[in-house]
């Protein structure tokens, strides 16, 4: 359960909502007109809650998270997870995180993943 | 237990004065110079200089840019002790963690709640990369010279000598590395800019992380941390030379190393050999750790310098990525380009650091040691125009400080970074 205060924000392709959980860590969700999240990032001193941030997609980042921390391990700042239908970066340190997830085939057309507000 | 410390301080201070000449001044400032005039600094020793290696992991781990140490881990009070090696030496977390495989059953003081004193006290640390999960035991540790007791530390469970099964709260950050082969080393000594992992917002029920948990034999829940039981950075409870430390690795050759050899020195300011000299400090942001870091006509907010990085890790679009196969996150450009940027620190003070980024995919794979690694950071525009990570390869040629938070360091205060 991811509780804190919800700011939404709409725009032409789609809506953005900013959750602040009490930790101070910022959420932003990405939902296409048909109210489907695409996008996530977040930013703050300690990670958000993944799983329920990821919902059905978590499971399948945990099994190509866990494969990539094998070939590289002991790189523990950095992590990209690059799939065809799910896209995991996840970078920083103790105290300040930030990272970003989102499904290639669910972006609205016209939408660059790169220049989310 | 410390071995001969006062003997090899006398010993260092003499091959200090012995090589001094040969640097032409106290010089711990000259970086460019490190690695190749054959007298480096701190290749005398001394009671506060300990080796570090970047070279092969543990076994089954075969990362590049890793640096490790030893370190030895003692029960309280007792000559009962146990030396790791393979521990990563990391300027971006705080804290020593060990696996609990590698402590070979030595018996350390769990931390016990204080609210009930059935409970003991567990952590889960978050990463980037997924989570470290186990109990937090308070020990005596060793590292070269340099003896401290009673430091909070973290057992990281990767033998399921710890029951409880990992809360569903501490899971949600992702990939466990509790496992060498995960984690990547033996264990991980943090010794960056905080005196504690957590800090406040462990010891306060108000916006509390979730990362320190009281626990049953069967189960745990989150609980708050005093600030002086959470898992310590080792250097803040030295008795002397506990305000920072310096990593010195030398140059290496462009197309990378087998092997580099350097040194984790223990004080700023404290000794005769720790001088911060001449080296420009960059104040940090206290919350965060980072400072400003310039690149490419913009202003990215979260620049930090870690050798627990094993790149360069920043944003340019411009800048061919590596295919899967060699690591998604690594730039692989056609040639290798020559690159700069400028760190500022809160206090104003300002450094340009000239860097190469090479291709990876053509690296040689028997060399650990590699200098012009870049990667792609995560492209966010709302996060205050994103991060500069100044992985391993800033380190090579330089002396670098981290000062922890509120201890006076040469000309500054902690945290701070200078080079």
């Amino acid at each position: 359960m991811l509780e804190g205060a919800l700011r939404t924000t709409l725009l032409q392709q789609y809506a953005v909502h900013e959750i602040t959980a009490a930790t101070g860590t910022i959420v932003r969700e990405y939902a296409s007109p048909d109210d489907k999240v695409f996008a996530i990032t977040w930013r703050g001193p300690t990670p958000p809650d993944l799983r329920t941030l990821l919902g059905e997609y978590f499971t399948p980042y945990l099994n190509a998270s866990a494969s990539t921390v094998q070939t590289r391990a002991g790189a523990h700042r950095q992590l990209s997870v690059s799939q065809p239908d799910l896209v995991v970066q996840a970078a920083g340190h103790a105290r300040s995180f930030r990272g970003r997830a989102f499904v290639p085939s669910l972006i609205p057309a016209g939408v660059l993943i790169d220049a989310l507000p | 237990m410390p071995r001969g410390g006062r003997c090899t301080i006398w010993l260092a201070a003499l091959m200090l004065a012995a090589c001094g000449g040969g640097s032409g001044s106290s010089g711990s400032d000259s970086s460019s110079d490190v690695g190749g005039s054959g007298g480096s600094l701190y290749a005398a020793g001394g009671a506060n200089v300990v080796a570090i290696t970047v070279g092969p992991g543990p076994s089954g781990v075969s990362t590049f840019n890793i640096p490790y140490t030893s370190v030895t881990v003692c029960t309280n009070g007792t000559s009962s002790c146990v030396t790791i090696n393979h521990v990563l030496v990391d300027t971006g977390s705080t804290g020593l963690r060990v696996m609990a495989s590698v402590l070979a059953g030595l018996a350390l003081t769990q931390q016990v709640d204080p609210n009930n004193s059935a409970h003991v006290i567990a952590e889960c640390l978050p990463f980037a990369d997924g989570y470290a999960w186990g109990v937090v035991a308070n020990a005596a540790i060793s590292i070269g010279g340099e003896s401290a007791s009673n430091v909070p530390i973290h057992v990281i469970d990767d033998n399921g000598s710890f029951a409880p099964a990992v809360p569903a709260s501490c899971s949600a950050y992702g990939a466990s590395l509790n496992s060498v082969a995960a984690f990547g080393a033996n264990g991980v000594l943090g010794i960056g800019l905080f005196s504690q992992d957590c800090g406040t917002y462990c010891a306060q029920s108000s916006g509390n992380y979730d990362w320190y948990y009281s626990c049953t034999s069967t189960q745990c829940t989150s609980t708050i941390e005093p600030l002086d039981s959470q898992v310590t950075n080792p250097v803040a409870l030295l008795p002397n030379d506990n305000n920072g430390v310096i990593i010195q690795l030398p140059s290496i050759p462009a197309s990378g190393a087998a092997t580099a050899s350097g040194y984790l020195v223990f004080g700023i300011g404290t000794q005769s050999n720790n001088s911060l000299g001449t080296a420009t400090v960059l104040t940090v942001d206290p919350e965060t750790g980072d400072f400003a870091t310039s690149y490419g006509g913009h202003t990215l907010n979260g620049g930090f310098i870690d050798s627990g990085s094993n790149g360069l890790f920043f944003t340019d679009s411009t800048i061919a990525d590596c295919p899967n196969s060699v690591g998604a996150e690594f730039y692989c450009p056609t040639s290798t380009l020559d690159l700069a940027a400028t760190d500022q620190g809160q206090d104003g003070n300002t450094s340009m650091v000239s860097f190469q980024v090479e291709n990876l995919s053509t690296r040689d794979t028997a060399n650990f040691a590699l200098d012009d690694v870049g990667g792609t950071a995560s492209t966010i525009a709302w996060l205050g125009t994103d991060y500069f990570d100044w992985g391993l390869p800033f380190f090579y040629g330089r002396t670098v400080y981290t000062a922890i938070e509120g201890h006076p360091a040469g000309s500054a205060t902690g945290p701070y970074f200078a080079f």
